[in-house]
């Protein structure tokens, strides 16, 4: 008797679900082209992160000797002072291998400073809009309705303009930050709005608010927590679209200027032509970036819209 | 329906509406708003520098207020500089009718003489008008910019172009229609052929966009299809494949890569740029085979990414029809595989489809501009890169109210297609 009491405290005292997060992880870790995925997209932020460490030249100013050579193919050793370069030289001898790398630190951080501040401004005004409801839901949804029905990238390129002709002390890496949060938070409100919604009036909120619990603990401690699963997904995929976004920006030439160099910008520089025509090589390394960036986050947001899920079964 | 479609048009267009008041506010974050190069000009003598300025704020309304300036853009009505070619032509206009039947003698001699005076004045602001080229004489550009300042957006007078096709209406430069080759710095008639609507940039866009939807639609459904039905199977993992590939290479990216492999030989000759080989030749805007010819790269270009996409989401959509019991009923009823794929399973499975496509739209619009820069397509989305490139503002904001036009529309077509198709949705 005495054992038999003894296992239902010990089983009562170690129950079999484990936390939240455990259960996420071992769902997730199935998808094994979201794990590789997160693998490339983490080195990819640790080597662009690290890059003023560990590249060998100046990504802006090519080398001052005069023997400098331009277009050298990779594995280029100079004769004369013996500098080698990984991946050869640009078109006015820069190393290639150091602007790939300070190219990802800027699309890289610019897409991550993005999505944070979009999923931030999105949450505040999405709970709010669909916490209070009301004339404030209705202009905070109207103005939705307004940011989701401008073209995003021709809205991007004439605002970049107008910011550089009223701003021209604005860097242009500040002012394509500013551009993408304005043009994106609407998706992520919207969503947020519409899960608040559905759980406004949820017997658990309606507890809470018995309660006693304020309007701002309940919207940050019960309604968000609770809405965070599609959000996670939202922010993933944001985080590729908005990396797109400035590199088509910058492709365009309405982006990160040079000589600075973004994944985009570095596709046109000096131009597409003659980079076909001279180092079609140099018009390969951007592109695999971008494609490995953008798919990896693609396979991780997809993991995690399954792994999120709780109706899915394990 | 009725009711709905009324209400979903209204708030259309108080979108469009809030879209122009935010655009126009952006444009003017300037104090001097979109003219400030027209400042940079330096005068040698201050006083008629500043005299010149001044001229220039007043044709150009920048003596009234902020929101005086947005409603005149809206629909400007006062009345007409004396210097306007188009008042001038109406005064005209009015002096020749009442030529015909004026009786009093005195009037009809005023009358005559204005007859004889107003081409003159004509003839001179039109010269005026030609010498426009000189951007760096304030008086010329001011005078260009004013010259066609009648109404406004709300009689669908988009302004005037700068630069691109200095002189001519936005309008018309979207649409194709009237813009005369030769007189542009930037030979723009060498790029857009001659002017037609038929293929001025917005058809051509209009027409990129249907080819690469219609390409899309034409390899996603049955590829869609295909994986879904046989799940998990090579196939359905090597569409995968192409689907991932497709939706991880931006459009700027298979560009690129397009431009490549054309330099190196490897499209067997496939055209890239224009909608015709020879764009003097009138005969080959006609040419079906031609014009098909030059959509197949862009069309790639911006219908792969669109394809991937489509696939993904038939292949999702058609799973989860594929496991409804109605579904596993016609199975059980022992009916051919064909009927329960295309007729039960499919016809539902695509419903949802149609809102994907008109949401596709907004994307398409920014693809167009990257396509066009890229294979040198000549769509709005070129023009749109050219205007950028050179500043010119009110070819921007009208390519910007085009866009949220269309952007608009699709979104309300979106609705009411899906209403139209699946008769389980009603809306009130």
């Amino acid at each position: 008797m005495a054992s038999i009491a003894a296992i239902d405290r010990e089983q009562l005292a170690t129950p079999k679900e484990r936390g939240q997060l455990a259960i996420v992880w071992k769902r997730f870790r199935k998808h094994k082209l979201a794990l590789v995925g997160s693998v490339i997209l983490l080195a990819m932020v640790g080597l662009a992160a690290t890059a003023s460490a560990w590249t060998p030249y100046d990504p802006i100013q090519a080398a001052l000797a005069a023997d400098v050579q331009q277009n050298a193919p990779p594995g280029y050793t100079n004769p004369h002072n013996g500098d080698y370069y990984v991946l050869g030289t640009d078109f006015i001898g820069r190393d290639v291998l150091s602007r790939l790398a300070y190219s990802g630190q800027i699309s890289l951080s610019i897409g991550f400073i993005c999505t944070i501040a979009v999923t931030l401004i999105g949450m505040i005004l999405g709970a709010i809009a669909g916490f209070f409801g009301g004339l404030i839901d209705t202009i905070l949804m109207r103005l939705v309705d307004l940011v989701l029905s401008l073209p995003f990238l021709p809205t991007l390129i004439t605002v970049s303009i107008a910011l550089s002709a009223s701003h021209p002390d604005l860097s242009s890496y500040w002012k394509i930050v500013l551009i993408i949060v304005l043009l994106g938070w609407g998706g992520t409100a919207r969503l947020v709005r519409a899960a608040v919604l559905s759980l406004r009036h949820l017997e658990y909120t309606e507890a809470t608010r018995a309660l006693g619990a304020s309007n701002l603990r309940i919207i940050v401690r019960h309604l968000l927590p609770n809405s965070l699963a599609p959000i996670i997904v939202e922010t993933t995929l944001n985080f590729g679209a908005f990396i797109v976004a400035e590199s088509s920006v910058s492709f365009l030439g309405f982006g990160i200027y040079k000589p600075a160099a973004s994944w985009g910008n570095m596709l046109t520089d000096p131009s597409l032509d003659l980079l076909v025509k001279n180092a079609p090589l140099q018009l390969l390394w951007p592109n695999l970036l971008i494609f490995l960036a953008v798919l990896s986050i693609n396979f991780i947001g997809d993991a995690l819209r399954d792994a999120l899920d709780p109706r899915l079964k394990m | 329906m009725t009711t709905y479609l009324v209400r979903r048009s209204l708030q259309s267009l108080l979108i469009l509406f809030l879209i122009s008041i935010v655009m126009y506010g952006i444009l003017n974050l300037d104090p001097k708003g979109p003219y400030a190069e027209v400042y940079a000009v330096q005068y040698n003598n201050p006083q008629q520098m500043q005299a010149a300025i001044a001229r220039a704020e007043r044709r150009l309304g920048l003596d009234d207020s902020l929101p005086m300036r947005y409603i005149l853009w809206l629909y400007n009505w006062r009345p007409a500089d004396e210097n306007d070619a188009e008042f001038l032509t109406i005064q005209l206009q009015n002096y020749q009718d009442e030529a015909k039947t004026v009786t009093d003698p005195d009037r009809l001699k005023f009358v005559q003489q204005q007859l004889h005076n107003l081409p003159l004045q004509i003839a001179d602001v039109n010269a005026k008008l030609a010498a426009c080229g000189d951007l760096f004489n304030l008086d010329s550009l001011g005078q260009c910019l004013s010259l066609k300042r009648v109404g406004g957006i709300l009689t669908a007078n988009l302004g005037t172009s700068w630069k691109i096709a200095q002189g001519e209406p936005v309008l018309a430069l979207i649409s194709g229609s009237e813009v005369e080759s030769g007189q542009d710095p930037t030979s723009f008639a060498t790029v857009y052929g001659p002017s037609s609507v038929l293929h001025g940039p917005l058809a051509n866009t209009l027409v990129l966009i249907f080819f690469s939807i219609l390409l899309a639609l034409l390899l996603a459904i049955p590829i869609g299809i295909y994986s879904a039905v046989k799940q998990y199977s090579v196939g359905d993992y090597v569409f995968s494949f192409i689907s991932f590939v497709g939706l991880g290479l931006p459009s700027f990216c298979l560009g690129t890569l397009l431009i490549l492999a054309e330099r190196k030989g490897w499209l067997f000759g496939l055209p890239i740029g224009g909608v015709v080989n020879n764009p003097d030749d009138v005969s080959q805007y006609s040419d079906v085979g031609i014009r098909l010819s030059h959509l197949i790269a862009p069309g790639f270009v911006l219908g792969f990414a669109l394809m991937a996409g489509f696939s993904r989401f038939i292949r999702s959509s058609m799973l989860e029809v594929l496991h409804l019991d109605y579904v596993r009923t016609a199975w059980a009823k022992g009916l051919k595989q064909r009927t329960v794929i295309f007729k039960h399973a499919m016809r539902n499975a695509l419903i949802p489809l149609v809102t994907r496509i008109a949401l596709a739209v907004p994307a398409l619009l920014g693809g167009v501009v990257i396509v066009d820069s890229i294979t040198n397509y000549p769509g709005i989305g070129g023009l749109l890169f050219r205007a950028g490139g050179l500043d010119d503002w009110p070819v921007l904001m009208g390519l910007l109210i085009v866009g949220a036009i269309l952007v608009v529309l699709s979104n309300v077509l979106a609705d009411v297609a899906y209403a139209v198709i699946d008769p389980r949705i009603r809306y009130s």
